[in-house]
């Protein structure tokens, strides 16, 4: 597979490192998601929706074990990208999959909420 | 009189930024996280602090809030309150009129989310997430109040086993 292109996110205390594999994409975040992150964030997870397309991935992991927290706009960005996942026809659609730390007790809340509004497209695993 | 061993709170007036609203969170939460010996009932607290406090650094006229949080121990089960105010325009009020009475309306506050959710994809101005989260993560009941210019928002939410 050709390698991705994902841009550099810059705000301060904030970071999504990503890896490719061979179907799919890791993001791992760490920090916190707040009001300064809202505008990289949004570009980045377009970013990673085209890049999926390009390179055919069948699912993108999303890795919040370090993520501190998120607001509620950030949020949005996650509810954008979704509903753009569930707009592509089947034969294009790949699985988000996000992997959350049981300590981190907003996670659980926020990511049931986002399985259950788009519970075709969101796996939700915590450890 | 309640004492203060009853009813621990704390009150900040400050002028929020980005950075101040996250150290804030992390305060409240490590304050009331062993208060409340409950560490999602103190994700859930930390959680409404931060949003309220974006709303107030968004919205507030001359950049000022009083947040306080207090958790009142008197009754069982017992009360946790996060509560901001600050001072916000007329456009600001309607808004936030609005966001109320769509509440107000809705079936659940999970009914509620879902629909701001749907709402929030095609959004472009704010998420307007903010005030549902609380309400359906937070497992707060919002209240607003308004003196002239000053608005009160007020979440509560019930413990009901506290250390």
């Amino acid at each position: 597979m050709a390698p991705f292109k994902l841009p550099l996110l810059s705000p301060p205390g904030f970071a999504i490192v990503a890896e490719q594999g061979e179907h799919s994409f890791v993001l791992r975040f760490r920090g916190n998601a707040d009001m300064s992150s809202i505008e990289p964030l949004d570009d980045y997870l377009r970013a990673v929706h085209e890049e999926a397309g390009i390179h055919g991935v069948t699912s993108v992991v999303v890795d919040f074990r370090a993520l501190e927290f998120m607001n509620s706009s950030c949020f949005k960005c996650f509810v954008e990208w979704l509903g753009k996942v569930q707009d592509l026809p089947a034969s294009k659609r790949y699985r988000v999959i996000f992997d959350s730390n049981r300590e981190i007790h907003w996670q659980r809340r926020s990511l049931n909420a986002l399985r259950s509004f788009a519970m075709d497209v969101v796996t939700v695993e915590a450890r | 009189m309640q004492s203060v061993n009853e009813n621990p709170y704390l009150e900040i007036c400050f002028r929020p930024t980005i950075a101040t609203v996250n150290e804030a969170r992390r305060l409240v939460a490590a304050l009331y996280q062993p208060l409340l010996g409950d560490a999602d009932a103190a994700g859930r607290v930390a959680l409404t602090t931060h949003e309220l406090l974006e709303n107030a650094l968004k919205y507030s006229l001359d950049g000022t809030t009083v947040i306080r949080v207090e958790l009142s121990r008197g009754e069982r089960p017992s009360n946790m309150k996060i509560e901001t105010r600050n001072l916000i325009s007329p456009e600001r009020r309607a808004g936030l009129e609005e966001a109320f009475e769509e509440m107000g309306r809705a079936e659940s506050a999970d009914a509620h989310y879902h629909h701001a959710m749907q709402r929030a994809r095609t959004r472009r101005v704010g998420s307007g997430l903010g005030l549902a989260r609380i309400w359906a993560e937070g497992e707060m009941t919002i209240t607003r109040s308004y003196d002239g210019d000053e608005v009160r928002i007020t979440a509560v939410t019930k413990i009901p086993e506290v250390k």
